[in-house]
């Protein structure tokens, strides 16, 4: 079942296909892809070519219709749920569009989240949770609920709740698309400083022209076909 | 704890629709508690009822007396020896509070020309109103136990045997009995007063006396049974007990004993409680199911993103489970909060309720609140509540991540 392979991510004629009554998406075909640890990458392309399903895919929230994908060595397209939560929680990190903060929980209570299940105290998990805030410079906000933080703080908070567990790998999938302009470059900033001081592997689905000029690699989609 | 966490806001962030869900559950609950309260309120003055109103806690009595038929007069009865033992054990006795003999007795009843059957219960009236404030309740003169000692010859008698014989208060009678002997006796008395018991069928044939009027009457010392009323009806099967002991050829017998319609109004009654809690059981139930899956629907994108963070789907489930027992134990507890209150107002209210089947007169609406099945109605309701959140969280399993993620 495992391989050895140096890859974080390797995904061998992966392909998507959905129906919808009689209708037939092939929303990925055959895709061929490796990914680098610590690598920030960025998947493009125009809307409706893929980059949700390819990530969907990676992030194991989905499973393929044909083809393999292997994380960390390991091959899971044919993890049953649990597994794949499993999977989930121990490697992957998880940065949305939306923030998905869970609203009535606090910023430290929302990254305190992602360290339930890591055999931690609590007394641990919030000193945990804290550091990271203080690494995503919220730290002075870590007992405010989401509706009071502007839309820039909240994806801090989401971001922090994404690497607070060291994953190895981390989908963030349209991160900067609701935020203006400085938000956005703060958090492109603060994405590049982290994937660097953790060595963590960002896959980042946009077509945010800032975003896309601070990758170390761009794969571009089309239709459902990998490009590059 | 931080699915409790999570339930515990989840639970205070209410919607108006959360408001809604609570309203019903604390109807379902009060209309439920004050059902029970009704019922509790009937099961105590029927027993009450019962064992004030002539059946006291025990009766001591032969066998066939209980089981069997007199072909002769107080052919079954207890002897003059039983009777004086039956009173000394009683007197000694701490358990037992008052010891009543009685005979009953029937007869014929005459005034001018009018001669009727009566049914007469001879008594010691004075023990007997100590039994019970509402011994013969009369409608006219006085009761028996207003006489003094040396009134023996009085009687009272029902309100309908009255009114067929045409007698008031003061007026003489005529009373003719088979004696023991078997022979016919005759006793002249005078009505003392006109009793109502509220079913005009035994008014029609009722007659009390003075027990030295019957065994006047009867000639003899007999009496028909005891009845004994206890300090503590918690102490009915041990007294029951003592007495079998002390007297093998007699039976003792528990007013449930006999009064077996208190078991099968009980039996009665309960069945239509249960009929009653399940269709508002099912309203509850359906109520708290829906608005779980409603919230499951509005929070779909939060269950998705604690999903896809790799969050167990059993502790999401339990944080829903949570929820709705916060819900049941609110609801619940507001619920009994407010039937407390409706049972003042309904006793202080003083309902009038029409007579009951087979009765001549109205009765004032009592309700009675017990703790007891009321902990258990607020055990059922938390309970019920879980159970539909349990039902619908079943759901969260089948929760497509992709499509419910960006909400």
């Amino acid at each position: 079942m495992c391989s050895h392979s140096e890859a974080v991510v390797m995904c061998r004629q992966m392909s998507k296909r959905y129906r919808k009554g009689e209708l037939v998406i092939d929303a990925l075909k055959q895709v061929e892809l490796s990914l680098d640890k610590g690598q920030l990458i960025a998947v493009s392309g125009p809307s409706g070519s893929g980059k949700s399903t390819l990530l969907n895919l990676i992030g194991l929230l989905d499973q393929p219709s044909a083809g393999t994908i292997e994380l960390f060595g390991k091959r899971c397209e044919s993890l049953n749920r649990a597994e794949r939560q499993r999977m989930r929680r121990k490697y992957l990190g998880f940065i949305f569009q939306n923030f998905n903060l869970l609203p009535v929980l606090n910023a430290v209570e929302n990254v305190e989240l992602s360290l339930y299940g890591h055999a931690l105290s609590k007394e641990k998990m919030r000193e945990t949770a804290l550091n990271m805030l203080r690494q995503v410079g919220l730290l002075n906000r870590a007992y405010h609920y989401p509706r009071e933080l502007s839309g820039g703080q909240q994806q801090r908070v989401g971001i922090a709740r994404a690497l607070v567990h060291q994953p190895r790998l981390v989908m963030a999938d349209e991160p900067t698309a609701n935020l203006d302009t400085k938000s956005a470059t703060d958090i492109i900033e603060l994405m590049r400083l982290l994937s660097h001081e953790i060595g963590t592997t960002f896959l980042v689905s946009t077509h945010d022209p800032r975003l896309l000029k601070n990758m170390d690699r761009e794969v571009t989609l089309t239709d459902g076909v990998l490009l590059s | 704890m931080i699915w409790f966490t999570l339930a515990w806001r989840n639970f205070i962030r209410n919607t108006r629709k959360s408001y809604f869900t609570l309203l019903i559950i604390v109807v379902g609950t009060v209309a439920c508690s004050i059902g029970i309260a009704y019922m509790s309120a009937t099961f105590m003055l029927v027993k009450e009822g019962t064992i004030r109103g002539g059946a006291g806690h025990l009766q001591i009595a032969s066998t066939d007396w209980f089981d069997g038929y007199e072909e002769s007069t107080l052919q079954h009865g207890l002897s003059p020896d039983l009777v004086r033992s039956i009173e000394q054990i009683s007197t000694a006795h701490p358990d037992i509070q008052l010891a009543m003999p009685r005979i009953r007795f029937q007869g014929l009843i005459s005034h001018g020309d009018a001669s009727l059957v009566f049914i007469g219960d001879a008594v010691h009236a004075k023990l007997e109103r100590q039994l019970s404030q509402a011994f013969v309740s009369t409608v006219e003169g006085v009761g028996l136990e207003y006489l003094n000692a040396e009134q023996v010859y009085y009687v009272v008698i029902g309100s309908e045997l009255a009114r067929l014989l045409g007698v008031r208060p003061g007026d003489d009678i005529t009373l003719m009995a088979v004696t023991v002997h078997g022979g016919i006796n005759a006793v002249d008395a005078t009505i003392a007063g006109i009793s109502s018991s509220g079913n005009p069928d035994i008014d029609k044939m009722q007659l009390y006396a003075p027990l030295e009027l019957a065994q006047s009457l009867l000639l003899t010392d007999k009496v028909s049974k005891f009845v004994l009323l206890l300090e503590d009806a918690q102490r009915i099967p041990s007294v029951q007990a003592e007495l079998i002991a002390s007297f093998p050829e007699l039976t003792v017998r528990t007013w449930q004993e006999l009064s077996p319609f208190y078991a099968q109004m009980v039996a009665l009654y309960t069945r239509q409680f249960i009929v009653f809690g399940i269709i508002i059981g099912l309203v509850v139930a359906l109520t708290t199911g829906n608005a779980m899956l409603m919230n499951l629907f509005e929070r779909k994108q939060e269950l998705a993103t604690m999903s896809s963070m790799g969050l167990p789907e059993r502790g999401i489930q339990a944080s829903y489970l949570f929820e709705s027992a916060f819900l049941g134990i609110s609801a619940g507890a507001l619920g009994l909060l407010l039937s407390v209150a409706a049972c003042e107002l309904i006793n202080l209210a003083s309902i009038d309720m029409p007579p009951p089947p087979g009765r001549s007169e109205g009765y004032t609406l009592f309700v009675l609140f017990d703790a007891f099945p009321s902990l258990l109605l607020w055990g059922a309701v938390i309970l019920l509540c879980v159970l539909a959140a349990a039902f619908a969280t079943n759901r969260i399993n089948k929760l497509q991540l992709v499509e419910a993620i960006n909400g």
